[in-house]
């Protein structure tokens, strides 16, 4: 995480650096410990619910970045309150498609 | 909107202060521990949804609106939720090839995958802008 963090801090313009928000670094981190625990199938299953987590995450930042820039909300309240918009999207897609 | 071409510079690495490092890494050390629990109290389907989590996010968006404003925020997020389509396809890839792939290749595949995904759909949408 701190590579990937430190990647975005490094680029220009903040578009391109926006990039390295959603870098896969937490996902590479339990992805590689679950393998290492408990093998290859259960790696497979979470990938496929990151699918529907991945998706959630989309809607979040799409939904927070539009809400920052038109409103003087307070970045962190806009983000951490739209944490629920985010579990309602990925549990709405893990339902269909599971 | 900014496109405009890309460039490595340090400036990013020297205005952010150490105490917003470690707020960030924090949190996304916290989220971790998080998803790993849900993962053992409710199994991987449920804790996988979690590898999609936005840990960092929050606090990314924070320090960029306090060190150069809300447009450039805003841009982050941008960037953020193309990045959000690259992290699919990331997870598509290591589905489509941990049990039949190496971890080395499987997870080299993805990162690939996520970051070429996330830079081609950034450039279409720079093209468009421009």
């Amino acid at each position: 995480m701190s590579f990937f963090s430190v990647l975005g801090d490094s680029f220009s313009p903040k578009s391109f650096a926006g990039l390295f928000g959603a870098a896969p670094s937490i996902a590479l981190a339990g992805l590689i410990l679950a393998w290492g625990s408990v093998g290859a199938n259960t790696v497979a299953t979470e990938a496929y619910s990151m699918i529907s987590g991945s998706i959630a995450m989309l809607v979040y930042s799409v939904t927070s970045t539009f809400i920052v820039r038109s409103t003087h909300a307070r970045p962190w309240l806009v983000t951490g309150l739209l944490w629920l918009e985010w579990l309602g999207v990925a549990l709405l897609f893990y339902w269909l498609l599971r | 909107m900014r496109f405009t071409d890309i460039q490595l510079s340090g400036d990013g690495l020297h205005r952010t202060k150490l105490h917003e490092w470690v707020i960030r890494f924090a949190f996304g050390g916290v989220i971790s521990l998080l998803a790993g629990y849900v993962g053992l109290k409710w199994g991987p389907a449920i804790g996988g949804l979690f590898l999609g989590f936005p840990s960092i996010f929050p606090a990314t968006m924070t320090l960029l609106k306090n060190h150069q404003g809300r447009r450039e925020a805003a841009e982050g997020g941008v960037g953020t939720s193309i990045g959000s389509l690259g992290l699919i396809v990331f997870a598509i890839i290591v589905f489509v090839t941990a049990r039949t792939w190496s971890p080395v290749s499987s997870f080299g595949a993805a990162i690939l995958g996520w970051f070429a995904a996330s830079t081609i759909m950034w450039r279409k949408l720079a093209a468009r802008n421009s």
